[in-house]
């Protein structure tokens, strides 16, 4: 309780290049509650350069809303709380910015070393412009004028096992040292070495009177083993450092929190950890934020986290909206006729107008339908690159702008179910106001908030999904499910191979489920018994049970490849 | 909540600021005219050093020898062919600068040059005055005229004269509209979808192409080509918005500057700007959306028209599909087909203010 009074009140600020998101809590009836929140646009680039201005309008919102006093007479948040209730206590951040900060990445072998480099970059928000291995064809001159040129922000140096040799890193040391030397010292990125320890305080003496170094555990300490997790917490904590000197305001704000600001993937990672904990540990749980910055993905199973984030499709330049894979994958996945040309033209449009909202039937389609296509890619690619990761979760959270402001919730949920194609039984969360970074940021020193936000109605059920694989042929029934409701009621419904049915559960509604498979099918790819039956709870968009099969295959005629595109989509209203 | 703007204005004052992307040297002096393709300083693009170990190319035993032999000291600027270090006696043997460069750095027997033989230079993007001067960074340019900012260009600055063969907003451009005596001029066509269009606007060549709309399919020849291209309203059949077709028609055969430069990541915005013998003021980059403003459609099937907002909806509307947004009530221009104006809702997101 003492943790309650001393941090009873406190806002989040969740920034990123498009928009800042406040949530203001506090405790009432001795558990937190979102009070309320607010969204404006960000003020970080011209032609307002300072994030502060678009932060005081949010909170001026959030003070007509609550009727509370946030800032002081000086423009400035009141920080802690004061006697007459006006203030916070608390004031976190997290923060996008997804690819603000360039990086370099050195290492000694582009499969191991610089493998690791890779895999711990694709887990933060730094834009990766160049690699460099001890292999590198390049010319000692040439190297030097990668980082006269690029000017990156940081440089990550990993390379040599604990224990293994020393010399090889030592030649790329002396290349950097060098190139640093003869860059004019504001300009001479930061050092992060991640690789072999022995060479750490050689590394921290040549550099520390050149530039900033940061000394983090091996990333690679042998050749089968990956330590990421110290390196992530501290890019974490060097991205921040960085945007402050390189984002007007950032570093004011920054300064009034009573921890340091997280980006949003190491804020999404927390939570995603937190969610995988409950239930015994048994959890395996997949959390997508999606908004018009990027998609962040984090899975965490056993303990074990992974992290992936992507803008390459949401914002990226006008030759890569137009492959003819995407088209293509548009084509096959919409609802209704749309040739190529308009497809083309509706994705040149958007990308010119980043913030703007379909109004039309085939936008909304088109839209959609890329959103689909971004999120199996990131999705393929995320389990490509974290092969001991299952790929069956028992929970999916979705999360961020996309979903709560461009989709309706059955098409949120369409999303998931046709771009993730999840297996097995899965519940389906929906974090309409895009709480869960902002939560993870806060947990770091208040735990108790996010536990008791999360058992509130912020995060609210979506569906529970059940998917039924068969290789029965198309309308075939496969299986029977019988529905007992609470008040002793009972029905039977008949499920056929191909189709999305969504059970007669309401929202909020329990009732218990049992399946009885009429021909071979696969409800639980772990096998369990499944006789005893499910308690099951409506989600917003009921119970349903996905009988189309993984991958889901499409008819390949184009009129009735349609004609049950639009059958799915209906079946969930 | 924050308007998008975008400026389509018939006389304002135009103030830019070109700064080099790296350390670079201004050519130009405050109250000079520059026009908007001069270059009004140069700097080095992309760094290319070279590492001369003159023990190794002269076949000497140590470095002592070679230092003695070294002609030139740090800092100093070498033309191409000058030379470096020479070893003497009968069969001597020279190294010479193998470009333009600047001696960085002389390191026991080891010298590294930095070449400095191909400055690229910084157009001004618009017939302007220069106002001031950043040292080593660029300068402030100011103009007084028409600007009409565009939604994407293909990164050339040209200037020229301006020829409007658009007959109205919704002008299809066919190749038979472009005439051998429009060359060295800024034609504004309207939509485009021949390929055949763009490369003959290269052969002639035009300066500047000024479009409503380009057909997806061409983007790359026009990224490719040196006539400064620039899009005014959208990708595919749409027309040009109404306040830009009367300003571009209505300012015909004036010297005008087009600086297709685009990258949105970075809010580098296409810009017509159109040189008037008057004084404008600045316009305003921050507006919040009311009644009475004059706006244009950015997004879906009505993209392109213009309208005034009569009212913003107290609360989120419902589109058809079911998203819920913040939304205005618009009543659109009257257009030639159209006999009355007609009030629609557009969300927020889907509107420019134009001022």
């Amino acid at each position: 309780m003492s943790e309650l009074i001393d941090t009873a009140t406190v806002l989040a600020i969740k920034i990123d290049k498009y928009t800042n998101k406040l949530f203001l809590f506090d405790v009432v009836d001795e558990k937190y509650h979102l009070i309320a929140s607010n969204e404006t646009q960000t003020t970080a680039f011209a032609p307002f350069n300072d994030i502060q201005e678009g932060i005081i309008r949010s909170i001026d919102s959030l003070e007509k809303i609550t009727g509370r006093k946030l800032v002081g007479q000086n423009s400035k948040l009141i920080v802690p709380s004061q006697p007459d209730g006006s203030g916070v206590d608390q004031l976190i951040i997290t923060y996008g910015f997804i690819n603000h900060i360039d990086v370099i990445s050195m290492g000694i072998l582009e499969e191991v070393s610089l493998q690791s480099a890779k895999n711990l970059l694709s887990m933060t928000h730094l834009h990766e412009i160049d690699r460099i291995s001890i292999n590198d064809p390049r010319k000692f001159e040439e190297l030097m004028a990668v980082f006269a040129n690029k000017k990156p922000h940081l440089l990550l140096l990993a390379g040599g096992t604990e224990q293994g040799a020393t010399r090889s890193l030592s030649k790329l040391v002396d290349i950097i040292l060098f190139s640093l030397r003869m860059l004019p010292s504001d300009q001479r990125p930061s050092l992060i070495f991640a690789g072999n320890s022995n060479l750490a305080k050689k590394i921290e003496t040549s550099f520390s009177e050149i530039t900033k170094t940061y000394i983090v555990p091996n990333i690679r300490p042998s050749l089968e083993q990956e330590n990421l997790s110290p390196a992530l917490k501290k890019i974490g904590q060097i991205t921040t450092e960085l945007l402050k000197t390189s984002i007007g305001g950032f570093s004011t704000i920054s300064s009034m929190t009573s921890s340091m600001p997280i980006p949003f993937s190491q804020a999404l990672g927390i939570m995603t950890r937190f969610l995988s904990k409950l239930n015994d540990g048994n959890n395996t749980v997949l959390t997508i934020h999606v908004d018009k910055e990027s998609s962040i993905m984090a899975a965490c199973e056993e303990d074990r986290l992974a992290i992936n984030i992507s803008n390459e499709f949401l914002n990226t330049n006008l030759k890569n909206v137009l492959t003819p894979q995407i088209i293509s994958s548009i084509q096959k996945w919409s609802s209704m006729y749309i040739s190529d040309d308009e497809i083309k033209f509706k994705l040149l449009n958007k990308f010119t107008q980043p913030n703007s909202i379909p109004t039309t039937e085939s936008d909304y389609i088109v839209e959609t339908s890329h959103l689909r296509f971004a999120l199996q890619t990131q999705f393929t690619d995320f389990l490509s690159k974290n092969e001991s990761l299952s790929s069956i979760f028992s929970q999916i959270i979705i999360s961020g702008h996309t979903f709560s402001n461009q989709l309706t919730t059955e098409d949120s949920l369409l999303l998931v179910l046709n771009g993730i194609q999840p297996r097995g039984i899965t519940s389906i969360f929906l974090d309409s106001h895009g709480i869960l970074p902002a939560l993870g940021a806060i947990a770091i020193e208040n735990k108790i908030l996010p536990v008791q936000i999360m058992e509130s109605t912020a995060i609210s059920l979506l569906a529970r999904v059940f998917s039924i694989e068969s290789k029965a042929r198309y309308g075939t029934s496969i299986a029977k499910i019988k529905i007992e409701y609470d008040d002793g009621t009972k029905s039977d419904i008949v499920i056929k191979k191909g189709l999305l049915t969504r059970l007669p559960i309401s929202s909020g509604q329990y009732a218990k489920i049992f399946i009885q498979p009429l021909r071979k099918i696969i409800v639980d790819p772990w096998g369990r018994n499944l006789s005893k039956g499910f308690i099951v709870q409506g989600g917003l968009c009921g119970v349903i049970v996905d009988s189309r099969g993984r991958p889901i295959s499409l008819p390949k005629d184009e009129a009735r490849r349609r004609d049950q595109l639009k059958k799915w989509r209906n079946s969930l209203n | 909540m924050f308007a998008n703007k975008k400026h389509i204005l018939a006389l304002t004052k135009i103030k830019r600021t070109r700064t080099f992307p790296s350390k670079g040297q201004v050519n130009v002096r405050v109250g000079q005219k520059v026009s908007a393709n001069e270059a009004i300083g140069e700097y080095i693009q992309e760094k290319e050093y070279s590492l001369i170990n003159v023990r190794k190319l002269l076949n000497l035993n140590n470095n002592k020898d070679a230092r003695q032999l070294i002609k030139c000291k740090v800092a100093d600027t070498l033309q191409q062919d000058d030379l470096i270090a020479e070893s003497g006696g009968l069969f001597s043997k020279t190294i010479r600068a193998p470009y333009m460069s600047e001696v960085l750095l002389i390191n026991s027997s080891q010298i590294l040059l930095q070449n400095v033989s191909n400055p690229v230079p910084l157009l001004a993007g618009m017939d302007s005055i220069v106002v001031e001067i950043l040292p080593d960074r660029g300068a402030i340019l100011e103009a007084n005229g028409v600007l009409i900012q565009g939604i994407w260009g293909n990164q050339r600055i040209q200037s020229g004269m301006l020829i409007p063969i658009l007959e109205n907003p919704s002008h299809k451009l066919q190749i038979s509209d472009i005439d051998v005596t429009y060359r060295g001029s800024i034609l504004v066509g309207g939509y485009c979808d021949d390929i055949n269009i763009i490369k003959y606007a290269s052969e002639l060549p035009l300066k500047g192409l000024v479009l409503s709309s380009i057909h997806p399919d061409l983007l790359s020849v026009a990224e490719n080509s040196e006539v400064a291209i620039i899009v005014t309203d959208g990708f595919g059949d749409t027309p040009m918005n109404v306040r830009t077709f009367e300003l571009l028609t209505t300012n015909s055969k004036r010297d005008t500057s087009v600086n297709a430069e685009y990258n949105l990541q970075l809010g580098k915005i296409p810009e017509i700007i159109i040189p008037l013998p008057a004084e404008g003021y600045l316009p305003n980059d921050i507006t919040e959306f009311k009644p009475g403003l004059i706006v244009r459609i950015n997004h879906g099937p009505q993209i392109g028209l213009m309208g005034e907002i009569t009212k913003i909806m107290d609360k989120p509307s419902v589109l058809p599909h079911g998203i819920k947004t913040m939304c205005a009530l618009v009543k659109i221009f009257k257009t030639g087909d159209d006999s009355e104006q007609k009030e629609q809702l557009f969300p927020l997101a889907n509107i420019d203010v134009v001022e």
